[in-house]
């Protein structure tokens, strides 16, 4: 089934994730999270590497051990440490923090596979029209200069003769940001003449909206808000609550906490129904 | 359509005019072709004739566009404008925004930009590419795209500066075919400056000589050919092969303008044999010296190479032997591998990335200087001169202080001597080229490995070039060519080998490889093969 959706609902649904998973410390929440985000990477065909999940380790071990050399709060202290307590609560605390960094790392790579600029220019665009071009022209301009800077690498080292010591390693580095330097000048003034050719200043400019708003685009943005709301009546009641300090505790409200992780559940996954769009998309950029 | 009347130009703070006395009248659905040496004006003269783009300088004269006197201050979006530069033309990121970036400019509703660029890209084949991401394009989609949302605005004249001296030969042929079809389509008024002649030169109804600012011949080709050559200017090094080749056969009068035109003339047989007899008088295509007597400079056995896992084999187990102090060739299509090979040979790619090839040189024989294909890539200094000194500073001073200048004039490139205040990127494409041949040969390189040299550079340019590959060849020195252009492989090169998906299918001499292929061959061997 090919479900397409407005920018805009993706916009709201990102949104909504990402302020739940960051004010939300909770477990629970947190596994949710986790889990939609490998079904995202998983649909989005991107690989998960060894890398990956060694780095993540290292990420929540370090957090985790560094937070009580930091926190000396909690009250279970398991040790002293040049005369500050050591605490489980502060070790907890630290492990949640980095998992809650990991998430939304994970996440924030989905939010960049997912917005591409397009869809931040259809969210911005008709209202900041040069905002969005000077964008979109940023989202060309970087890849470009990365790979000029790495041709420039190569063009160096092709001439023959490697920099010997860091003297000289640094002042071709120094050289070779000039030239980037004028590289990117010199390009700057052939585009701007291609713009200037192409009728740039000459009227006030519009903004190329290529989308609408379907059924689909609209049913789902109202069931994200709609989960939304739900997840903060069930909080506000009570439900979905944890604590740390001074004692870890995971206060349980059955009904509340079902209304609430159910909610989020739905809201993470809901968007993943336009999945076959998002690949073709993908496919057609290269 | 355009009328130019006595118009005169200088640059803000330039002693001599760019432009001098120029009188020209363009018809609606003309087809001019505008030609000179580097620096003759061309550009300033299309920078005249589109508003929006009128450099700063004092000028006289007038321009009118449909009758009507045109200055600084007007915007006509119905002249379009393509320049050299593929890459920093492109505005946006993705190639449906590029399109509809015009028509946003003029301030066009949504649903009329959805519809004119969907049309646009239906009619320029753009619906595969549509999604795409610019960065993605070749030179030659990249120069297209420019000309489609050029055109989507609803351009009347075209007007074209260098639009393939960046692209290779055969991107920039199909570029000159997909023009031809758009002014037989629609009409489209076009004025083509350009230092490529060979294919467009007899397709033009027009052609402008320019040198110095002045324009010196125009007419029909055949006419301004004829001007060129009985004046033996030194541009006519630049006109057509087949036009200079039967020029003295055909008793210097009406020269042919295309092979087309040549191979329809009742008596081609007998020119082509004459031709033919004359250019085996003349030429003396010995391989040099050194190259017979002595062995391989590098020897590559079994070379696999491919960027990832995921893409394509780029090499497959390649085996080629590279005679040294001569100049082999290694032509061959977009993709075949060309340049990844020098990349190996240089040890860019190291040998252990290449599934157990082996690349060997002989004892010391390694200095190797290799100059790829964007030469702007090398220049970090300020000056010419820092250019050339940079990184051989100790070999320079020693030399004493008319060193730079005796190796410039030893090397046939005192064509820079001139410029060595000047900044490295206001040289021409050719001297840009010269300038990196030079940072090259100070560090007395004993393999050069030199990558599309001849991206950019003028008739003459190419000429003189091919002179020092000969001459550096005779004292010793082995270069491995990388080229689409054939017509200068064949000037230089002592060998040829090529390469067909990564393999290396022919090697041979060069004058025998040429003549051999039938269709992947030089322009004169095109001519004279009956």
């Amino acid at each position: 089934m090919r479900v397409y959706l407005h920018s805009r609902t993706w916009f709201i649904y990102f949104v909504m994730v990402i302020v739940i998973l960051m004010t939300f410390w909770h477990p629970v929440v947190l596994l949710i999270s986790l889990e939609s985000g490998l079904v995202w990477w998983k649909i989005l065909k991107r690989r998960l590497t060894l890398g990956h999940v060694l780095g993540a380790t290292a990420l929540l071990g370090f957090l985790t051990v560094i937070n009580p050399i930091i926190s000396a709060n909690g009250a279970t202290i398991l040790f002293y440490l040049n005369g500050r307590a050591y605490t489980a609560e502060a070790l907890v605390y630290g492990f949640l923090f980095a998992s809650v960094m990991v998430c939304a790392l994970l996440w924030s790579v989905i939010l960049s596979e997912v917005m591409t600029t397009d869809r931040w220019l259809c969210v911005c665009g008709r209202r900041f029209s040069r905002t969005g071009l000077v964008l979109t022209m940023v989202f060309r301009f970087f890849p470009l200069f990365s790979k000029q800077w790495h041709k420039i690498r190569e063009g160096q080292e092709a001439l023959g003769g490697t920099p010997v010591g860091w003297r000289e390693t640094f002042s071709l580095t120094k050289r070779e940001l000039l030239c980037m330097l004028t590289w990117s000048l010199e390009h700057g003034f052939v585009t701007a003449d291609a713009m200037l050719a192409r009728g740039y200043g000459s009227a006030k400019r519009t903004y190329f909206n290529r989308e609408n708003y379907g059924a689909a685009s609209v049913l789902v943005a109202l069931a994200v808000i709609g989960a939304f709301a739900a997840i903060l009546t069930a909080a506000i009641g009570g439900g979905m609550e944890s604590q740390i300090y001074p004692y870890v505790r995971i206060h349980m409200d059955g009904a509340k906490d079902i209304l609430g992780f159910t909610a989020y559940f739905l809201l993470c996954h809901l968007p993943m129904i336009s999945c076959k769009v998002l690949r073709e998309e993908r496919r057609m950029r290269s | 359509m355009i009328q130019v009347e006595n118009l005169s130009f200088t640059y803000s703070g330039a002693a001599r005019p760019s432009l001098c006395d120029i009188s020209l009248q363009v018809a609606p659905g003309e087809f001019i072709l505008l030609c000179g040496p580097t620096g003759c004006g061309k550009s300033t003269l299309l920078r005249m004739l589109k508003p929006e783009l009128n450099p700063a300088g004092v000028r006289t004269g007038r321009v009118l566009y449909k009758d009507r006197e045109i200055g600084a201050d007007d915007r006509l979006p119905e002249v379009g404008f393509v320049m050299q530069m593929p890459e920093q033309q492109v505005v946006t990121d993705r190639v449906w925004h590029e399109l509809a970036f015009g028509l946003e400019n003029l301030g066009v509703k949504s649903d009329v930009i959805r519809r004119r660029s969907a049309e646009i890209a239906a009619y320029f084949d753009l619906e595969k590419s549509f999604e795409k991401d610019t960065n993605a394009l070749s030179g030659g989609e990249k120069q297209q795209l420019v000309v489609a949302s050029t055109m989507i605005m609803g351009c009347k004249v075209l007007l074209l500066d260098e639009p393939t001296s960046q692209l290779d030969p055969i991107a920039a042929n199909r570029f000159f075919l997909w023009l031809e079809q758009l002014r037989r389509e629609f009409g489209i008024t076009i004025v083509l400056a350009e230092h490529h002649l060979e294919e467009i030169f007899g397709e033009a109804d027009r052609v402008i000589f320019m040198e110095n600012g002045r324009i010196l011949a125009q007419g029909k080709p055949a006419l301004v050919a004829q001007t060129l050559l009985s004046g033996r200017n030194a541009f006519s090094a630049a006109l057509p092969t087949v036009t200079r080749l039967f020029y003295e056969a055909r008793s210097g009068r009406d020269p042919f303008v295309s092979l087309r035109e040549a191979k329809a003339a009742p008596d081609f047989d007998t020119l082509a044999a004459m031709v033919r007899k004359a250019e085996t008088a003349g030429a003396a295509s010995e391989v040099s010296e050194t190259a017979r007597a002595s062995e391989a400079a590098v020897t590559l056995k079994n070379v696999s190479f491919g960027y990832d896992a995921y893409s394509p084999v780029v090499l497959n187990k390649l085996s080629l032997e590279i005679p040294a102090g001569a100049c082999t060739a290694i032509v061959g299509g977009n993709g075949s591998g060309k340049s990844t090979l020098l990349k190996v040979i240089a040890g860019l790619i190291p040998e252990k990335k290449c599934s157990g090839g082996k690349v060997k040189f002989p004892e010391g024989g390694r200095r190797i200087s290799f100059l790829m294909q964007d030469v702007t890539t090398l220049f970090t200094e300020e000056t010419v001169y820092e250019e050339i000194v940079a990184g051989v500073r100790g070999r320079v001073e020693a030399g004493g202080d008319d060193f730079v200048e005796r190796f410039l004039k030893e090397n046939g490139l005192s064509v820079l001597s001139e410029h060595l205040k000047q900044h490295p990127y206001d040289l021409s494409g050719g001297e840009q080229q010269m300038l990196g041949i030079a940072k090259l040969l100070l560090r007395d390189p004993q393999i050069l490995l030199l990558d599309e040299p001849t991206k950019g550079m003028d008739a003459v340019a190419k000429e003189q070039f091919a002179k020092l590959i000969k001459k550096k060849t005779k004292d010793g020195a082995t270069v491995v060519l990388v080229t689409h252009d054939l017509d200068f492989a064949e000037m230089c090169a002592d060998y040829a080998a090529m390469l067909f998906r990564g393999e290396i299918l022919s090697k041979e001499r060069a004058d025998r490889f040429f003549a051999d292929n039938v269709f992947y061959t030089t322009h004169k061997n095109r001519a004279l093969n009956t």
